[in-house]
């Protein structure tokens, strides 16, 4: 059974075409890295999923439900990290928590407490002053702290140093896939979703030109991911 | 609610730093104030301080968050967009007012405070505030968009604003009840949040889109205003006499056949007036212009053809006179008083064939006007012309339609005076006695005049020949508290005799303890010559008895308490009297009536003759029509 699901989704912008005819399942459980080129459309697609955009067509579900019209309930049950690390900038990190402890159902304040800790983020200092890898890790941090049943991380590792890099994919996203916790994320960091990822779709020109299992997609083609991606993007290229 | 608490609590720490600045606003505002020794340039600084604050919160609301992509942290919450929009909202105006705080400290020091916390003013000050707010939203979505689309929506908005603000004008001056003047921008302000709501729902976090949302959400929510409050106007003007609950007669053409009437209409602050036809004929609204219940004054032209009233315009006050024509009055002359006391409603006259206009313009002046032969063409303004024009004079109306009588305050008293309506020689003047409460009633053949002066302690009535120049009393030692004229009422006969009602008693509050046998207000008659003819005692009432007219010659109609009464300390209820004019007696009783027309004692209007007389109220409100042959009464339908 899939926990996120896109049925024939186009997104438009005026009259240019983004993404077309899409349709993806993200089985539960899996850890599934969507791939492509910038303006490919993979941060509408996340939108989409986060039932902050309306696809232009098509129907886009998590746990079975319209993501777009019901959001709220949708959203209780998922964690999320922007591409662009934003939050109120006066807030310190455990402002933030405070916050999202009062919106959110599950908290884990321990948890969100060692991560931070765990990698130097002033927990007292406000957002606006931390780093950029810092903030991702506080947006990391607190998607993770609600205890989500799917965690949709929109390339999480930009900006982000080796060490903190090394703790999005292997750890955490190895931990929460052993949990049962269902991933969908967005990257261009092709050697670490390796690792990691069940599943991997290759979006190119609106469409998806490649979906499935990571060993398997590797072993049809003979290619690493980082292979693969620059064939589908040359094709694109091409056409 | 709780997420809505949240997201202002996380707001609202965005905004921290300004309780500070508008603590230093204050400070300085506190000192340049000290130093200036006045406070127009710094009240309009700490105004234009929380202005600018308000707009800026309020382009907080949606585009600060879009602008910077921080959206994305509220948006991938489970909270309600309600909720992030409430809380938003509540934010934007805690900050809003918190910038208020200079304007309070510069209230307190010029001992201005307790006024404005009145709660009329912090009613509108919140409004303005969320108004202030409102258009931030809007400002802040709109920045950066293109700009050809912004001019548009700002262009359209405005449009649908102006024309809100032109209507609830329209309404006020239509006399509406449920619209004022202050609704357009409570409207706007309420469309604002609307769009709002909308933008960020259709939206949510993306600008474009949001901005896509909110401006026609403004135009739709504007343009849903203007057709109600257009379809509010439209059925304020369309106002029918037939909607009118509990109409009272104000006045009735000299045939009878025409009524004035006015009434309470829902919806509507002020009564309307209407000409209505009896036999449903037609009806004329008398309100026009700006000013849809302004009709004053009015007077008939003797034949009846002619009817001229008063309207209150913008520019002051005006008449409107209207002919008969195919059986209704028709046409219009509409004038504006140009006078410098503009905004008094001249009092009006007629002369017998409706050929010239006796106005009383402002304080004491009166204007005699003949219209043009071709008058009949409409709105003709030049078809006024004036004649000449006096001052001092209290009164006044036509003898014939060559001279004007006119009633006018002297050195010793009042002085009645006959003078020409062309040029304005006085051909006559007569003394009427001491004071200022001299009332008048002029006979129908403009030869005598019946005047109420003070005499003596108390009041007398007079019987004077405008011709030769006399007066006679023929009813001394009334009461000294007579207050103008309330008590005592006189009228001519069509036989050329008089018939005079007052109160005896010297205070009606006194008297109320009298017993029922006492007669303590009476009608008496005089010959033409002013010798006395016959008296009828009546039962006491707080006025005298209402002389209601003439339905046919030697027939009275008085409206008066009748012997005995079964409670002497109640005020008893009026019964019409109908009394043979030559003899004082009385002939019939027909109870369950009122007068129908308001207390028009001593004007022309007041003392009906023929079928003009006919007309009363009855007990539940309607109005009927007496036959004076079977007494049968015929209620009058407006529809």
């Amino acid at each position: 059974m899939s926990v996120l699901s896109f049925a024939g989704v186009d997104v438009r912008y005026d009259r240019r075409v983004v993404v077309q005819g899409l349709d993806l399942e993200v089985p539960a459980g899996a850890v599934y890295a969507l791939l492509g080129r910038n303006g490919a459309g993979k941060s509408s697609l996340v939108r989409c999923a986060l039932g902050v955009q309306r696809p232009s067509a098509g129907r886009v579900e998590a746990f079975g439900e319209d993501t777009w019209r019901r959001r709220t309930r949708v959203l209780s049950r998922v964690g999320f990290v922007p591409e662009e690390p934003g939050a109120p900038p006066a807030s310190s990190a455990l402002q933030l928590a405070s916050f999202c402890r009062t919106v959110h159902r599950r908290w884990d304040p321990d948890g969100l407490a060692q991560r931070l800790e765990r990698f130097g983020v002033p927990p007292r200092l406000p957002f606006g002053r931390l780093s950029r890898g810092q903030k991702g890790i506080v947006l990391l941090s607190l998607a993770l702290a609600c205890a989500p049943e799917l965690l949709v991380l929109d390339d999480p590792t930009l900006g982000l140093d080796l060490v903190a890099r090394r703790f999005v994919f292997e750890e955490l996203v190895g931990e929460l896939a052993d949990r049962g916790t269902t991933v969908f994320m967005t990257t261009h960091d092709l050697a670490g979703v390796e690792g990691v990822a069940d599943r991997v779709g290759f979006l190119s020109g609106g469409r998806l030109a490649l979906d499935g299992p990571v060993e398997e997609l590797k072993q049809r083609h003979g290619e690493s991911l980082e292979e693969l991606f620059l064939r589908v993007c040359a094709r694109e290229e091409a056409a | 609610m709780r997420g809505a608490l949240a997201v202002a609590r996380l707001e609202l720490r965005e905004w921290r730093v300004v309780p500070f600045v508008a603590l230093a606003v204050a400070a300085f505002v506190l000192v340049i104030d000290l130093l200036l020794r006045g406070w127009l340039w710094t009240s309009i600084a700490v105004q234009g301080f929380w202005a600018l604050l308000a707009v800026l919160a309020g382009a907080s609301v949606l585009a600060r968050d879009l602008r910077e992509e921080r959206a994305a942290f509220l948006f991938a919450r489970p909270l309600s967009l309600v909720s992030i929009w409430l809380g938003k909202l509540a934010a934007a105006l805690v900050v809003a007012s918190s910038a208020a705080l200079p304007g309070i400290v510069l209230l307190a020091r010029h001992q201005e405070l307790e006024a404005a916390i009145v709660p009329a003013v912090l009613v509108s000050w919140l409004g303005s505030t969320v108004h202030l707010v409102g258009l931030g939203q809007w400002a802040g979505l709109a920045l950066g968009g293109r700009v050809g689309r912004v001019v548009m929506d700002a262009m359209i908005t405005l449009s649908l604003f102006g024309a809100l603000s032109w209507l609830a004008l329209q309404l006020r001056f239509a006399g509406s009840s449920q619209w004022s003047v202050t609704d357009p921008p409570l409207l706007w302000m309420a469309a604002l949040l609307l769009a709002g709501l909308i933008a960020l729902r259709r939206g949510r976090g993306d600008r474009a889109r949001s901005y896509a949302a909110f401006a026609p959400t403004q135009w739709i929510a504007l343009a849903l205003c203007v057709l109600a409050l257009w379809g509010a106007l439209y059925r304020l003007r369309a106002v029918r006499a037939s909607t009118m609950r509990e109409a009272l007669i104000e006045g009735v053409s000299p045939d009878g056949e025409w009524l004035r009437i006015y009434g309470v209409v829902p919806g509507r602050k002020a009564s309307p007036s209407f000409l209505v036809s009896v036999a449903g004929e037609g009806f004329v609204n008398m309100g026009r212009g700006a000013f849809w219940e302004s009709a004053a004054g009015h007077a008939f032209s003797a034949d009846g053809q002619t009817c001229a009233w008063s309207v209150l315009e913008t520019g002051g006050a005006g008449v409107a006179v209207r002919v008969k024509g195919r059986g209704t009055y028709v046409g219009s002359l509409p004038v504006t008083m140009h006078s410098d006391e503009a905004d008094a409603v001249p009092g009006i006259a007629l002369s017998p064939t409706g050929g010239k206009m006796l106005l009383a313009v402002g304080r004491g002046r009166i204007e005699v006007v003949e219209f043009d032969p071709g008058w009949l063409a409409l709105n003709e303004p030049n078809a006024f012309r004036p004649l000449w024009s006096t001052t001092g004079v209290v009164e006044g109306g036509f003898l014939d339609d060559e001279t004007v009588w006119l009633l006018r305050q002297g050195n010793d008293g009042r002085e009645l005076v006959r003078a020409d309506a062309r040029n304005g020689n006085v051909r006559s003047v007569i003394a009427l006695g001491r004071g200022a409460d001299t009332r008048l009633r002029i006979s129908p053949d403009g030869a005598r005049a019946l005047a109420l002066a003070r005499r003596g302690a108390g009041w007398a009535v007079e019987l004077c020949d405008l011709h030769a120049g006399g007066c006679r009393v023929v009813w001394d030692g009334l009461p000294p508290d007579l207050v103008r004229g309330d008590a005592a009422e006189g009228a001519f006969l069509s036989d050329g005799s008089v018939v005079v009602a007052a109160r005896l008693a010297a205070g009606a509050e006194r008297s109320i303890n009298l017993a029922p046998h006492e007669a303590v207000a009476e009608v008496r008659a005089f010959a033409a010559d002013g010798t006395p003819r016959w008296t009828l005692p009546t039962a006491l009432s707080m006025h005298a008895p209402i002389l209601a007219g003439e339905p046919r010659p030697g027939l009275l109609f008085v409206m008066a308490p009748t012997f005995p009464r079964a409670d002497p300390s109640q005020a008893p209820d009026p019964m019409l009297l109908v009394v043979d004019a030559a003899s004082g007696r009385v002939e019939r009783e027909e109870d369950g009536l009122r007068p129908s027309r308001l207390d028009l004692r001593w004007s022309e209007a007041g003392f009906g003759r023929g079928r003009a007389a006919t007309y009363f109220r009855t007990a539940a409100g309607g109005i009927v029509r007496i036959d004076p042959e079977t007494w049968r009464r015929a209620p009058i339908d407006f529809r």
